[in-house]
């Protein structure tokens, strides 16, 4: 093969050394790379997958919506409201019985199920007459 | 009455057709006659031909051009081969005399043709003398005293700017075997070719002369003087003209010592001498050196481009991952985070139960602080302390004879 590579022109030498010198330089550690990232990618697919199935969330998180979000988090809250801030914040306003208090605590644990989004703030719990009025801001992913 | 003008009657053949021309030598040089042509089938008509002009000329030679592929320039004259005398100590030697049955005196080497040419021309300075004749390149290196290295080079097949592009090759090729470079580069074109000249004038550099002659003037002018035509003749010492079963066998073991030729992929080889044989169709295709390069370049060309293609594939693909990843990878990290905070706010409530009401809490995975009204002290103590062994838990009397709690613990 030596041989033969000897014989070559030498534009085609330097074709098949440039080739083999990108061949290893380059699209071998992009194709372990790359072939990590779907390893890692599967992993998280099945951590994210496992927690879904224990909250029975069939569907992918999507991508925030104040609208949706609001109707959501009535579901496990009296009262809900959000305000845009910037850099694609928001804060978030909940309103819970006091009794109740472990039905927020389940909208918490499924809210990045739900949603594309994470909580940027620490929870504000506030107390009046039975009704905890609950603040955060979240940020999208 | 035979003529008593000195005429030159030359020959030679090239592809399947014998050219024939004759000339009257003057003091003042030769007077061409046209020139005749013969294909080989009439054979017989050719040489009846040259009897013809040889009895209509009692003073003649008849000169033909050996278009061998064997011969080459040495040092040694070499007593058992056809031999003639270029200058001194440089002879052109080629295995057999090869002309067939057809009259013949005088048998020149284009080598000698091209040093007759070039001779007065050479210095202590090192020149290439290149000679196209019959689609083949004669080369050689040559100062004023000594023919340094010769070979030839097969050009049929190629394009005009192919035959430059080995004209070219061979300037590389003796650089190879010997570290120099001619200074000076002579050329002689002996096909009538104007397109040729003209693609050789642009090909190559201008330091390049190029002359055009025709094999018939420059076999009529080494023919026109006898100290000329004395010199440098080729002599057979061994077969006698018209031996062709000798002419197959020195062509055969040419063949065979053309292994040890050094100059690459410039040598000859049997694609050269048939050309239309099937292996040198498949020659000009995939292993003369032009198309060959041309052609191995683009197979060199492939790898390249499967490389990159992998390469460009891979890289996005990765770049769409990494994306893809990072988005999920934030996910799962909020979600961690989601459910500690839960798991938080849930013992924190547990803990309280029924011994303290809330008045404000700020829970983070990072801390909690806890502020409310407390009905049994110690048991909402030991409940927090349950969870946060650190954690600072701090009372303080109401002036409604009720007792506020404080609690903060980082986590």
């Amino acid at each position: 093969m030596l041989a033969g590579l000897k014989q070559l022109p030498l534009v085609s030498k330097i074709l098949f050394i440039l080739s083999l010198v990108i061949l290893l330089a380059w699209v071998i550690p992009t194709m372990v790379n790359y072939l990590k990232n779907v390893k890692a990618q599967e992993e998280q697919i099945s951590q994210l997958t496992k927690s879904s199935l224990k909250y029975a969330i069939t569907v992918d998180a999507k991508n925030f919506n104040e609208e949706s979000f609001t109707q959501d988090a009535l579901k496990y809250v009296s009262k809900a409201s959000v305000k845009s801030l910037d850099d694609k914040s928001y804060a978030i306003q909940l309103e819970v019985d006091k009794d109740k208090i472990n039905d927020f605590n389940t909208f918490l644990e499924t809210l990045s199920l739900r949603y594309l989004v994470k909580i940027i703030s620490p929870i504000t719990f506030k107390e009046q007459e039975k009704l905890i009025e609950i603040k955060m801001t979240i940020q999208e992913l | 009455m035979g003529n008593q003008q000195y005429v030159t009657i030359t020959h030679y053949k090239e592809r399947e057709f014998y050219f024939l021309n004759h000339a009257v030598q003057t003091h003042d040089g030769f007077i061409a006659k046209d020139m005749e042509q013969f294909h080989e089938s009439e054979k017989e008509k050719f040489i009846e031909r040259i009897r013809e002009l040889q009895s209509q000329y009692q003073e003649s030679q008849i000169i033909s051009l050996s278009l061998s592929l064997n011969q080459k320039v040495v040092d040694k004259i070499d007593n058992n081969k056809a031999s003639g005398k270029i200058f001194t100590n440089n002879y052109v030697v080629q295995d057999k005399i090869d002309i067939g049955n057809i009259p013949t005196t005088l048998y020149f080497s284009p080598f000698a043709l091209l040093y007759e040419e070039y001779k007065n021309k050479l210095d202590d300075k090192l020149t290439l003398l290149i000679g196209l004749f019959d689609r083949k390149l004669y080369i050689m290196f040559a100062t004023k005293d000594k023919i340094h290295e010769s070979w030839i080079i097969g050009t049929r097949g190629l394009t005009e700017k192919q035959v430059a592009d080995r004209v070219y090759k061979s300037m590389k090729a003796y650089y190879k075997i010997s570290y120099k470079f001619a200074e000076h580069i002579e050329m002689l074109v002996t096909d009538e070719s104007p397109k040729l000249l003209k693609v050789l004038r642009e090909e190559l550099s201008l330091n390049i002369l190029l002359k055009q002659n025709t094999i018939h003037s420059l076999l009529h002018h080494m023919g026109g003087e006898p100290k000329r035509t004395s010199s440098s003749f080729i002599k057979s010492s061994l077969s006698k003209i018209g031996d062709e079963s000798t002419i197959r066998n020195a062509e055969d073991t040419f063949l065979k010592g053309a292994s040890s030729n050094n100059l690459g992929d410039l040598k000859l080889n049997t694609n050269q001498i048939d050309g239309n044989s099937a292996p040198h169709q498949m020659k000009s295709i995939l292993g003369g050196v032009v198309v060959g390069s041309m052609f191995q370049n683009l197979l060199a060309l492939i790898p390249l481009l499967f490389v990159l293609g992998m390469g460009t594939f891979f890289s996005m693909k990765s770049s769409s991952i990494d994306q893809e990843s990072l988005v999920m990878q934030s996910q799962a990290s909020a979600q961690i985070d989601n459910a500690l905070l839960a798991m938080t706010t849930g013992d924190i409530f547990s803990a309280m139960g029924k011994n303290a009401e809330l008045k404000e809490a700020v829970i983070s995975n990072s801390k909690v602080e806890i502020k409310g009204v407390v009905w049994g002290i110690e048991p909402l103590r030991n409940s927090l302390n349950e969870i946060y062994s650190d954690g600072d838990f701090s009372i303080k009397p109401l002036e409604n004879f009720m007792t506020e709690f404080s609690f903060k613990s980082k986590i």
